[in-house]
Protein backbone atom coordinates (compact mmCIF):
# COMPACT_ATOMS: atom_id res chain seq x y z
CA UNK A 1 0.00 0.00 0.00
CA UNK A 2 1.43 3.48 -1.15
CA UNK A 3 0.60 6.26 1.29
CA UNK A 4 -1.63 9.00 -0.31
CA UNK A 5 0.52 11.87 -2.20
CA UNK A 6 1.06 14.36 0.07
CA UNK A 7 -1.54 17.74 -0.42
CA UNK A 8 -5.48 18.79 -0.20
CA UNK A 9 -8.24 16.51 -0.57
CA UNK A 10 -11.11 18.41 -1.62
CA UNK A 11 -14.22 17.82 -0.11
CA UNK A 12 -16.13 20.92 -1.76
CA UNK A 13 -14.84 22.37 -4.80
CA UNK A 14 -17.49 25.13 -3.95
CA UNK A 15 -19.41 26.49 -7.55
CA UNK A 16 -15.89 26.58 -9.37
CA UNK A 17 -12.22 26.11 -8.64
CA UNK A 18 -9.53 25.98 -11.38
CA UNK A 19 -6.18 25.48 -11.17
CA UNK A 20 -4.33 28.68 -12.80
CA UNK A 21 -0.97 29.53 -12.97
CA UNK A 22 0.65 32.19 -15.80
CA UNK A 23 -0.89 30.61 -18.20
CA UNK A 24 -0.47 28.07 -21.45
CA UNK A 25 1.97 30.43 -23.33
CA UNK A 26 2.87 29.60 -26.73
CA UNK A 27 0.10 28.18 -28.21
CA UNK A 28 -2.69 30.43 -29.63
CA UNK A 29 -1.93 29.82 -33.05
CA UNK A 30 -3.12 26.15 -32.26
CA UNK A 31 -6.06 28.11 -31.08
CA UNK A 32 -5.77 27.08 -27.47
CA UNK A 33 -6.29 30.52 -24.81
CA UNK A 34 -3.95 31.10 -22.15
CA UNK A 35 -5.82 30.76 -19.48
CA UNK A 36 -3.82 32.06 -16.54
CA UNK A 37 -5.44 33.85 -13.29
CA UNK A 38 -8.28 35.83 -13.69
CA UNK A 39 -6.99 38.32 -10.86
CA UNK A 40 -3.40 38.48 -11.38
CA UNK A 41 -2.48 41.14 -8.44
CA UNK A 42 -4.10 38.53 -6.02
CA UNK A 43 -2.78 35.44 -8.00
CA UNK A 44 1.08 37.22 -7.38
CA UNK A 45 0.48 38.01 -4.30
CA UNK A 46 -0.25 34.42 -3.29
CA UNK A 47 2.70 33.06 -4.60
CA UNK A 48 5.09 36.14 -3.03
CA UNK A 49 3.34 35.48 0.74
CA UNK A 50 5.00 31.93 0.27
CA UNK A 51 8.48 33.31 -1.35
CA UNK A 52 7.07 31.14 -4.39
CA UNK A 53 8.32 31.54 -8.10
CA UNK A 54 5.64 34.39 -9.87
CA UNK A 55 4.24 31.70 -11.70
CA UNK A 56 3.47 28.69 -9.42
CA UNK A 57 0.30 27.20 -10.07
CA UNK A 58 -2.71 28.49 -7.04
CA UNK A 59 -6.59 26.73 -7.34
CA UNK A 60 -8.69 29.69 -8.00
CA UNK A 61 -11.62 29.98 -6.32
CA UNK A 62 -15.06 31.32 -7.66
CA UNK A 63 -17.03 32.77 -4.29
CA UNK A 64 -15.99 30.47 -1.66
CA UNK A 65 -17.75 27.53 -0.66
CA UNK A 66 -14.75 25.81 -0.70
CA UNK A 67 -13.73 22.77 1.54
CA UNK A 68 -10.88 20.72 1.86
CA UNK A 69 -9.24 18.28 4.02
CA UNK A 70 -4.72 18.53 4.87
CA UNK A 71 -3.09 15.40 3.83
CA UNK A 72 0.19 16.60 5.26
CA UNK A 73 2.08 19.48 7.18
CA UNK A 74 1.37 23.03 4.23
CA UNK A 75 2.36 26.06 3.81
CA UNK A 76 -0.88 27.94 2.80
CA UNK A 77 -1.46 31.46 1.40
CA UNK A 78 -4.77 32.58 0.50
CA UNK A 79 -5.14 35.93 -0.82
CA UNK A 80 -7.94 37.82 -3.03
CA UNK A 81 -11.81 38.29 -2.44
CA UNK A 82 -12.41 39.07 1.21
CA UNK A 83 -13.68 35.83 2.69
CA UNK A 84 -13.67 33.93 5.90
CA UNK A 85 -11.19 31.28 6.53
CA UNK A 86 -11.84 28.64 8.47
CA UNK A 87 -9.13 26.09 9.84
CA UNK A 88 -11.08 23.88 12.25
CA UNK A 89 -13.61 25.74 12.89
CA UNK A 90 -11.61 28.79 13.80
CA UNK A 91 -11.48 32.25 11.41
CA UNK A 92 -8.53 33.49 9.83
CA UNK A 93 -7.75 36.61 8.32
CA UNK A 94 -7.20 36.00 4.07
CA UNK A 95 -4.37 37.54 2.50
CA UNK A 96 -1.66 35.95 5.28
CA UNK A 97 -0.22 32.54 4.84
CA UNK A 98 -1.74 29.61 7.14
CA UNK A 99 0.02 26.47 8.25
CA UNK A 100 -2.05 23.69 8.36
CA UNK A 101 -1.23 20.06 9.59
CA UNK A 102 -2.23 16.88 8.29
CA UNK A 103 -6.39 16.23 9.40
CA UNK A 104 -6.79 19.95 9.54
CA UNK A 105 -10.20 21.15 7.56
CA UNK A 106 -9.82 24.69 5.50
CA UNK A 107 -13.21 25.92 4.35
CA UNK A 108 -13.38 29.08 2.53
CA UNK A 109 -16.56 31.34 3.27
CA UNK A 110 -18.63 32.70 0.34
CA UNK A 111 -16.95 36.60 -0.06
CA UNK A 112 -17.82 39.41 1.66
CA UNK A 113 -16.81 41.41 -1.67
CA UNK A 114 -14.77 40.42 -4.59
CA UNK A 115 -15.56 37.16 -6.65
CA UNK A 116 -11.65 35.06 -6.69
CA UNK A 117 -9.72 33.40 -3.78
CA UNK A 118 -6.19 32.90 -4.44
CA UNK A 119 -4.92 29.65 -2.42
CA UNK A 120 -1.37 28.71 -2.71
CA UNK A 121 0.75 26.31 -1.57
CA UNK A 122 4.78 26.30 -0.59
CA UNK A 123 6.02 25.40 -4.34
CA UNK A 124 3.32 25.14 -6.01
CA UNK A 125 -0.26 22.76 -6.40
CA UNK A 126 1.79 20.10 -8.53
CA UNK A 127 -1.26 19.02 -10.84
CA UNK A 128 -0.93 17.99 -14.68
CA UNK A 129 0.89 20.19 -16.86
CA UNK A 130 0.48 20.56 -20.43
CA UNK A 131 2.52 22.35 -22.91
CA UNK A 132 3.96 23.79 -19.95
CA UNK A 133 1.39 24.84 -17.94
CA UNK A 134 -1.32 23.20 -15.29
CA UNK A 135 -3.34 26.11 -16.24
CA UNK A 136 -7.20 24.98 -16.40
CA UNK A 137 -9.29 26.27 -19.23
CA UNK A 138 -12.94 24.92 -18.91
CA UNK A 139 -14.19 24.67 -22.44
CA UNK A 140 -11.27 22.82 -23.65
CA UNK A 141 -12.09 20.01 -22.11
CA UNK A 142 -8.33 18.75 -22.23
CA UNK A 143 -6.94 15.22 -20.45
CA UNK A 144 -6.15 15.92 -16.84
CA UNK A 145 -7.18 19.83 -16.88
CA UNK A 146 -10.79 19.79 -15.57
CA UNK A 147 -12.16 22.02 -12.95
CA UNK A 148 -11.62 20.42 -8.94
CA UNK A 149 -14.50 18.13 -7.80
CA UNK A 150 -15.09 16.76 -4.83
CA UNK A 151 -12.58 14.04 -3.46
CA UNK A 152 -9.92 15.36 -6.03
CA UNK A 153 -6.37 15.50 -4.32
CA UNK A 154 -4.56 18.11 -4.80
CA UNK A 155 -0.81 17.74 -4.75
CA UNK A 156 2.32 19.54 -3.41
CA UNK A 157 5.72 19.05 -3.15
CA UNK A 158 7.02 18.72 0.50
CA UNK A 159 8.36 22.15 2.04
CA UNK A 160 9.87 23.01 5.44
CA UNK A 161 7.67 25.43 7.29
CA UNK A 162 6.95 28.79 5.96
CA UNK A 163 7.49 32.29 8.07
CA UNK A 164 4.28 34.13 8.50
CA UNK A 165 3.91 37.01 5.77
CA UNK A 166 0.74 38.93 5.12
CA UNK A 167 0.21 41.40 2.04
CA UNK A 168 1.06 44.83 3.08
CA UNK A 169 -1.88 47.56 3.64
CA UNK A 170 -0.98 49.37 0.19
CA UNK A 171 -1.14 46.60 -1.67
CA UNK A 172 -4.81 45.60 -0.20
CA UNK A 173 -7.93 46.55 -3.10
CA UNK A 174 -11.58 47.40 -2.12
CA UNK A 175 -13.46 45.40 -4.45
CA UNK A 176 -16.56 46.96 -3.32
CA UNK A 177 -15.18 50.09 -4.75
CA UNK A 178 -16.59 51.21 -8.05
CA UNK A 179 -13.73 49.94 -10.91
CA UNK A 180 -12.31 52.87 -12.62
CA UNK A 181 -10.54 51.37 -16.38
CA UNK A 182 -7.74 53.17 -18.03
CA UNK A 183 -7.68 52.95 -21.72
CA UNK A 184 -4.93 52.23 -23.99
CA UNK A 185 -6.05 53.96 -27.11
CA UNK A 186 -5.22 51.42 -30.39
CA UNK A 187 -5.24 50.88 -33.79
CA UNK A 188 -8.99 50.65 -34.22
CA UNK A 189 -9.75 53.37 -31.71
CA UNK A 190 -10.18 55.73 -34.38
CA UNK A 191 -12.79 53.35 -36.41
CA UNK A 192 -15.67 55.17 -33.43
CA UNK A 193 -16.64 58.62 -33.48
CA UNK A 194 -15.27 61.17 -31.29
CA UNK A 195 -18.91 61.49 -29.95
CA UNK A 196 -18.37 57.39 -29.22
CA UNK A 197 -14.99 57.80 -27.69
CA UNK A 198 -16.79 60.96 -25.08
CA UNK A 199 -19.55 58.86 -24.04
CA UNK A 200 -17.13 55.82 -23.34
CA UNK A 201 -15.80 58.14 -20.44
CA UNK A 202 -18.28 60.11 -19.95
CA UNK A 203 -21.30 57.65 -18.67
CA UNK A 204 -21.07 54.32 -16.65
CA UNK A 205 -21.40 50.80 -17.36
CA UNK A 206 -23.24 47.98 -15.29
CA UNK A 207 -21.15 45.00 -15.86
CA UNK A 208 -23.98 42.20 -16.89
CA UNK A 209 -24.38 38.90 -15.40
CA UNK A 210 -23.09 37.08 -18.86
CA UNK A 211 -19.56 37.77 -18.00
CA UNK A 212 -16.85 35.41 -16.91
CA UNK A 213 -13.28 34.54 -17.53
CA UNK A 214 -13.38 34.76 -21.16
CA UNK A 215 -14.58 38.21 -20.83
CA UNK A 216 -16.94 40.72 -19.25
CA UNK A 217 -19.73 42.15 -20.73
CA UNK A 218 -20.82 45.61 -19.23
CA UNK A 219 -24.46 47.47 -20.08
CA UNK A 220 -24.61 51.03 -21.28
CA UNK A 221 -24.68 53.57 -23.68
CA UNK A 222 -24.25 51.67 -26.81
CA UNK A 223 -21.43 52.63 -28.99
CA UNK A 224 -22.84 52.67 -32.43
CA UNK A 225 -20.68 54.13 -34.84
CA UNK A 226 -18.11 51.65 -35.34
CA UNK A 227 -18.14 48.51 -38.08
CA UNK A 228 -19.82 45.81 -36.95
CA UNK A 229 -17.05 43.65 -37.92
CA UNK A 230 -13.64 43.14 -39.28
CA UNK A 231 -11.51 41.01 -40.69
CA UNK A 232 -10.48 38.03 -37.76
CA UNK A 233 -7.62 38.56 -36.22
CA UNK A 234 -5.89 37.74 -32.72
CA UNK A 235 -6.85 39.34 -29.49
CA UNK A 236 -4.59 40.56 -27.00
CA UNK A 237 -5.21 40.26 -23.24
CA UNK A 238 -8.08 43.40 -22.06
CA UNK A 239 -9.62 44.10 -25.34
CA UNK A 240 -12.34 46.23 -25.52
CA UNK A 241 -14.56 45.16 -28.46
CA UNK A 242 -17.51 46.66 -29.67
CA UNK A 243 -19.58 44.26 -31.10
CA UNK A 244 -22.73 45.11 -33.41
CA UNK A 245 -24.77 45.70 -30.64
CA UNK A 246 -22.81 48.25 -28.98
CA UNK A 247 -21.73 47.03 -25.68
CA UNK A 248 -18.22 46.80 -24.63
CA UNK A 249 -16.66 43.28 -24.00
CA UNK A 250 -14.05 43.34 -22.18
CA UNK A 251 -11.63 40.25 -23.34
CA UNK A 252 -9.75 38.25 -20.43
CA UNK A 253 -7.74 35.20 -19.45
CA UNK A 254 -10.06 32.23 -21.42
CA UNK A 255 -10.85 34.62 -24.34
CA UNK A 256 -10.48 32.82 -27.55
CA UNK A 257 -7.57 33.53 -29.94
CA UNK A 258 -9.10 35.25 -32.98
CA UNK A 259 -12.36 37.20 -33.54
CA UNK A 260 -14.17 39.65 -35.82
CA UNK A 261 -15.26 42.54 -33.46
CA UNK A 262 -13.35 45.70 -33.78
CA UNK A 263 -11.62 47.17 -30.39
CA UNK A 264 -12.15 50.77 -29.01
CA UNK A 265 -8.71 49.92 -27.12
CA UNK A 266 -7.06 48.00 -24.41
CA UNK A 267 -7.33 48.29 -20.42
CA UNK A 268 -3.92 46.62 -18.61
CA UNK A 269 -3.47 43.14 -17.18
CA UNK A 270 -3.93 45.22 -13.29
CA UNK A 271 -7.22 46.93 -14.44
CA UNK A 272 -8.14 43.57 -15.75
CA UNK A 273 -7.83 41.96 -12.32
CA UNK A 274 -9.56 44.59 -10.53
CA UNK A 275 -12.23 44.22 -13.24
CA UNK A 276 -12.37 40.31 -12.46
CA UNK A 277 -12.97 41.16 -8.75
CA UNK A 278 -16.35 42.37 -9.58
CA UNK A 279 -19.19 41.19 -9.51
CA UNK A 280 -22.61 41.32 -12.25
CA UNK A 281 -24.83 44.91 -11.30
CA UNK A 282 -21.42 46.60 -10.05
CA UNK A 283 -20.82 49.50 -11.80
CA UNK A 284 -17.11 50.57 -13.85
CA UNK A 285 -16.17 53.51 -15.18
CA UNK A 286 -13.31 54.28 -18.38
CA UNK A 287 -10.89 56.79 -18.66
CA UNK A 288 -8.34 57.37 -21.41
CA UNK A 289 -4.82 56.74 -20.77
CA UNK A 290 -1.95 55.92 -22.02
CA UNK A 291 0.87 53.06 -22.26
CA UNK A 292 3.47 55.24 -20.09
CA UNK A 293 1.23 55.29 -17.02
CA UNK A 294 -0.05 51.47 -17.57
CA UNK A 295 4.05 50.97 -17.78
CA UNK A 296 4.75 53.00 -14.55
CA UNK A 297 1.72 51.19 -12.43
CA UNK A 298 2.91 47.83 -13.40
CA UNK A 299 6.32 48.77 -11.88
CA UNK A 300 5.22 50.18 -8.48
CA UNK A 301 2.86 46.99 -8.31
CA UNK A 302 6.16 44.67 -9.38
CA UNK A 303 8.31 47.12 -7.27
CA UNK A 304 5.74 46.64 -4.13
CA UNK A 305 6.01 42.77 -4.41
CA UNK A 306 9.88 42.91 -4.11
CA UNK A 307 9.69 44.72 -1.05
CA UNK A 308 10.65 42.84 2.26
CA UNK A 309 7.14 41.34 4.32
CA UNK A 310 6.34 41.93 7.44
CA UNK A 311 4.88 38.63 9.73
CA UNK A 312 1.44 38.11 10.10
CA UNK A 313 -0.48 39.63 12.84
CA UNK A 314 -2.86 36.86 13.42
CA UNK A 315 -1.00 33.62 13.82
CA UNK A 316 -2.74 30.36 13.68
CA UNK A 317 -5.02 30.12 16.71
CA UNK A 318 -4.21 26.21 17.26
CA UNK A 319 -0.46 26.42 17.51
CA UNK B 1 -1.69 48.69 -48.51
CA UNK B 2 1.23 49.42 -46.71
CA UNK B 3 2.17 46.97 -43.59
CA UNK B 4 1.77 48.99 -40.44
CA UNK B 5 3.18 48.18 -36.71
CA UNK B 6 0.85 49.48 -33.81
CA UNK B 7 1.06 48.60 -29.68
CA UNK B 8 -2.80 46.96 -29.23
CA UNK B 9 -2.23 46.37 -25.45
CA UNK B 10 0.15 46.34 -23.00
CA UNK B 11 1.92 43.58 -23.91
CA UNK B 12 1.34 42.72 -28.13
CA UNK B 13 2.18 44.19 -30.91
CA UNK B 14 -0.06 43.97 -34.17
CA UNK B 15 1.30 43.56 -37.83
CA UNK B 16 -1.31 44.74 -40.11
CA UNK B 17 -0.34 43.10 -43.17
CA UNK B 18 -3.42 43.53 -45.73
CA UNK B 19 -6.98 44.98 -45.58
CA UNK B 20 -9.07 42.29 -47.24
CA UNK B 21 -8.77 38.70 -47.43
CA UNK B 22 -6.38 37.28 -50.04
CA UNK B 23 -5.39 33.91 -50.59
CA UNK B 24 -2.15 35.21 -52.42
CA UNK B 25 -1.27 36.85 -49.02
CA UNK B 26 -1.62 34.17 -46.42
CA UNK B 27 1.90 31.98 -47.33
CA UNK B 28 3.25 35.50 -47.33
CA UNK B 29 1.76 35.75 -43.57
CA UNK B 30 2.88 31.97 -42.99
CA UNK B 31 6.60 33.20 -44.21
CA UNK B 32 6.91 36.08 -42.00
CA UNK B 33 6.08 34.19 -38.96
CA UNK B 34 8.90 31.98 -40.06
CA UNK B 35 11.40 34.89 -40.07
CA UNK B 36 10.04 36.75 -36.69
CA UNK B 37 10.45 33.15 -35.41
CA UNK B 38 13.94 32.51 -36.66
CA UNK B 39 14.94 36.50 -35.50
CA UNK B 40 13.15 37.26 -32.47
CA UNK B 41 11.63 33.75 -30.84
CA UNK B 42 12.72 34.03 -27.37
CA UNK B 43 11.59 37.29 -27.27
CA UNK B 44 7.99 36.70 -28.05
CA UNK B 45 5.37 34.98 -26.05
CA UNK B 46 2.99 34.06 -28.36
CA UNK B 47 2.64 34.51 -32.06
CA UNK B 48 -0.86 34.37 -33.57
CA UNK B 49 -1.27 34.67 -37.57
CA UNK B 50 -4.80 35.43 -38.66
CA UNK B 51 -5.81 36.27 -42.08
CA UNK B 52 -4.05 39.83 -42.52
CA UNK B 53 -2.32 40.14 -39.07
CA UNK B 54 -0.02 38.52 -36.93
CA UNK B 55 -0.61 39.31 -33.35
CA UNK B 56 3.16 39.10 -31.23
CA UNK B 57 2.74 38.61 -27.60
CA UNK B 58 5.75 39.90 -24.98
CA UNK B 59 6.98 40.12 -21.15
CA UNK B 60 7.17 43.97 -21.23
CA UNK B 61 8.79 43.13 -17.88
CA UNK B 62 12.28 41.81 -19.69
CA UNK B 63 11.58 42.76 -22.95
CA UNK B 64 11.78 46.54 -24.46
CA UNK B 65 9.07 47.68 -25.79
CA UNK B 66 10.48 50.29 -28.21
CA UNK B 67 13.45 48.15 -29.69
CA UNK B 68 10.99 44.96 -30.39
CA UNK B 69 8.68 47.19 -32.51
CA UNK B 70 11.92 48.49 -34.11
CA UNK B 71 12.73 45.22 -35.01
CA UNK B 72 9.33 44.33 -36.25
CA UNK B 73 9.35 47.18 -38.15
CA UNK B 74 12.43 46.09 -39.56
CA UNK B 75 11.68 42.45 -40.33
CA UNK B 76 8.18 43.83 -42.07
CA UNK B 77 9.53 46.20 -44.75
CA UNK B 78 12.28 43.88 -45.33
CA UNK B 79 9.52 40.75 -46.01
CA UNK B 80 7.36 43.40 -47.95
CA UNK B 81 10.30 43.99 -50.30
CA UNK B 82 11.11 40.34 -50.60
CA UNK B 83 7.87 39.27 -51.31
CA UNK B 84 6.17 41.49 -53.45
CA UNK B 85 8.86 40.63 -56.71
CA UNK B 86 7.11 38.58 -59.36
CA UNK B 87 9.32 35.46 -58.95
CA UNK B 88 8.56 35.37 -55.83
CA UNK B 89 4.58 35.18 -56.08
CA UNK B 90 5.31 32.45 -59.22
CA UNK B 91 7.55 30.10 -56.57
CA UNK B 92 5.03 30.57 -54.01
CA UNK B 93 1.55 29.35 -56.04
CA UNK B 94 3.98 26.55 -57.98
CA UNK B 95 5.75 25.58 -54.72
CA UNK B 96 4.89 21.99 -53.80
CA UNK B 97 6.47 22.19 -50.42
CA UNK B 98 3.21 23.20 -49.07
CA UNK B 99 1.90 20.49 -46.87
CA UNK B 100 -1.66 18.95 -48.42
CA UNK B 101 -4.05 17.41 -46.09
CA UNK B 102 -6.62 14.77 -47.51
CA UNK B 103 -9.49 14.90 -45.23
CA UNK B 104 -12.54 12.07 -45.59
CA UNK B 105 -15.76 13.09 -45.13
CA UNK B 106 -18.95 11.64 -45.36
CA UNK B 107 -21.67 13.48 -46.48
CA UNK B 108 -24.70 12.29 -45.33
CA UNK B 109 -27.98 13.70 -43.26
CA UNK B 110 -27.18 11.02 -41.17
CA UNK B 111 -24.71 12.90 -39.54
CA UNK B 112 -24.90 16.38 -41.66
CA UNK B 113 -28.34 17.95 -40.07
CA UNK B 114 -27.73 20.82 -42.13
CA UNK B 115 -26.79 18.90 -45.69
CA UNK B 116 -30.12 18.79 -47.35
CA UNK B 117 -31.66 22.31 -46.37
CA UNK B 118 -28.72 24.25 -46.97
CA UNK B 119 -28.44 22.28 -50.56
CA UNK B 120 -32.16 23.42 -50.96
CA UNK B 121 -31.34 26.61 -50.04
CA UNK B 122 -28.06 26.89 -52.26
CA UNK B 123 -30.56 25.93 -55.31
CA UNK B 124 -28.41 22.54 -55.88
CA UNK B 125 -28.77 18.97 -55.12
CA UNK B 126 -27.18 16.93 -52.42
CA UNK B 127 -24.82 15.31 -54.62
CA UNK B 128 -23.83 18.52 -56.29
CA UNK B 129 -23.29 20.67 -53.29
CA UNK B 130 -21.22 17.78 -52.62
CA UNK B 131 -19.19 17.10 -55.57
CA UNK B 132 -18.17 21.11 -55.73
CA UNK B 133 -17.25 21.08 -51.97
CA UNK B 134 -14.76 18.05 -52.78
CA UNK B 135 -13.72 19.52 -55.71
CA UNK B 136 -12.02 22.62 -54.07
CA UNK B 137 -8.68 22.89 -53.21
CA UNK B 138 -8.29 25.01 -49.68
CA UNK B 139 -5.87 27.34 -47.56
CA UNK B 140 -6.15 27.20 -43.82
CA UNK B 141 -6.30 31.60 -43.49
CA UNK B 142 -5.96 31.27 -39.88
CA UNK B 143 -6.42 28.91 -36.69
CA UNK B 144 -8.69 29.50 -33.62
CA UNK B 145 -11.79 29.82 -31.84
CA UNK B 146 -11.56 26.52 -30.50
CA UNK B 147 -8.28 24.22 -30.62
CA UNK B 148 -6.87 23.23 -33.87
CA UNK B 149 -9.74 24.70 -35.75
CA UNK B 150 -8.81 25.92 -39.03
CA UNK B 151 -10.97 28.51 -41.18
CA UNK B 152 -10.52 27.08 -44.53
CA UNK B 153 -11.57 29.35 -47.75
CA UNK B 154 -12.23 30.27 -50.11
CA UNK B 155 -15.52 27.88 -51.13
CA UNK B 156 -17.24 28.01 -54.12
CA UNK B 157 -19.52 30.77 -54.33
CA UNK B 158 -22.40 28.28 -55.24
CA UNK B 159 -21.91 26.67 -52.40
CA UNK B 160 -21.39 29.78 -49.17
CA UNK B 161 -24.14 30.40 -47.23
CA UNK B 162 -24.62 32.64 -44.27
CA UNK B 163 -24.37 31.33 -40.40
CA UNK B 164 -27.10 29.62 -38.27
CA UNK B 165 -29.36 32.26 -36.77
CA UNK B 166 -29.36 30.35 -33.42
CA UNK B 167 -26.14 28.59 -32.88
CA UNK B 168 -25.97 25.12 -31.92
CA UNK B 169 -25.28 24.61 -28.61
CA UNK B 170 -22.94 21.59 -29.31
CA UNK B 171 -21.47 20.87 -32.42
CA UNK B 172 -19.78 17.19 -31.97
CA UNK B 173 -16.45 16.67 -33.08
CA UNK B 174 -15.54 16.01 -37.14
CA UNK B 175 -18.38 18.13 -38.09
CA UNK B 176 -17.89 19.56 -41.20
CA UNK B 177 -19.30 23.36 -42.02
CA UNK B 178 -20.10 25.98 -44.38
CA UNK B 179 -19.88 29.68 -43.06
CA UNK B 180 -19.87 32.36 -46.04
CA UNK B 181 -17.08 31.46 -48.07
CA UNK B 182 -15.66 29.58 -45.15
CA UNK B 183 -15.57 25.94 -44.42
CA UNK B 184 -13.96 24.35 -41.22
CA UNK B 185 -14.01 20.74 -39.43
CA UNK B 186 -14.81 21.09 -35.57
CA UNK B 187 -11.34 19.44 -34.12
CA UNK B 188 -13.19 19.17 -30.48
CA UNK B 189 -17.00 19.52 -30.05
CA UNK B 190 -18.34 23.20 -29.18
CA UNK B 191 -21.19 24.90 -29.59
CA UNK B 192 -21.31 26.50 -33.18
CA UNK B 193 -23.29 28.14 -35.74
CA UNK B 194 -22.00 27.16 -39.09
CA UNK B 195 -23.95 24.96 -42.14
CA UNK B 196 -23.43 21.25 -40.80
CA UNK B 197 -22.85 19.21 -44.39
CA UNK B 198 -20.50 16.34 -43.23
CA UNK B 199 -18.67 14.87 -40.66
CA UNK B 200 -14.96 13.35 -40.81
CA UNK B 201 -13.07 10.59 -38.80
CA UNK B 202 -9.88 12.69 -38.86
CA UNK B 203 -8.80 13.58 -35.74
CA UNK B 204 -7.38 17.41 -36.33
CA UNK B 205 -6.48 17.79 -32.82
CA UNK B 206 -5.29 16.14 -29.66
CA UNK B 207 -2.71 16.55 -26.66
CA UNK B 208 -0.01 14.82 -28.61
CA UNK B 209 -0.22 15.80 -32.26
CA UNK B 210 -1.60 19.23 -31.31
CA UNK B 211 -2.91 20.93 -34.15
CA UNK B 212 -3.20 19.40 -37.63
CA UNK B 213 -3.74 22.15 -39.80
CA UNK B 214 -1.40 25.45 -39.76
CA UNK B 215 -1.58 28.88 -41.24
CA UNK B 216 -0.88 28.59 -45.09
CA UNK B 217 -1.62 24.83 -45.51
CA UNK B 218 -3.50 23.46 -47.73
CA UNK B 219 -6.56 20.73 -47.21
CA UNK B 220 -8.60 18.67 -49.94
CA UNK B 221 -11.73 16.79 -48.63
CA UNK B 222 -12.61 13.63 -50.69
CA UNK B 223 -15.87 11.49 -49.84
CA UNK B 224 -16.39 8.62 -47.75
CA UNK B 225 -19.02 6.18 -47.49
CA UNK B 226 -21.36 4.87 -44.98
CA UNK B 227 -18.98 2.05 -44.51
CA UNK B 228 -15.49 3.33 -44.97
CA UNK B 229 -16.71 6.78 -42.87
CA UNK B 230 -17.49 3.64 -39.92
CA UNK B 231 -14.64 1.78 -41.00
CA UNK B 232 -12.05 4.77 -40.10
CA UNK B 233 -13.60 4.72 -36.87
CA UNK B 234 -16.32 7.71 -37.61
CA UNK B 235 -19.47 7.91 -35.15
CA UNK B 236 -22.94 8.47 -35.78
Amino acid sequence: MSLPAPGLQLIKPGPRSLIQDRGRMGYQHQGLATGGPADYQAFRWANRLLDNDPGCACLEITLGGFEATALCRMSLAVTGAAATILINNSAHPGNATLEVRAGDTIRLEAPRAGLLSYLAVAGGWQTTTFLGSRSVVMREHLAGLAPARAGDCLPCKPQPPHRDARVPAPALIDYQEPVELRILPTAQTMLFSQQDRRTLTAREYRISPHSDRMGYRLSGPPLASGPGGIVSEAIPLGSIQIPGDGQPLILLSDRQTIGGYPKIGAISLLDCSRLAQRRPGSTASFRWSDLAQCRQERNEFEQLLTRELTSGTHKAQHY
Amino acid sequence: MKATVSLVSEDAILLSLGDRIDEQLTPRIALLCEQIEASLGPRLLDMVPSYTTILCTYDPLTTDTGRLKRDLERLVAHWATETSTPTWQASITTSDSVPLHQIPVFYSPEVAPDLEAHARACSLSVAELIEIHAAGTYQVFAVGFSPGFGFLGQVDRRIAGPRKATPRTRVPRGAVGIADRQTAVYPVASPGGWQLIGRSPSVLFDERTLAVLKVGDRVRFFPLSRHEYLALGGEL
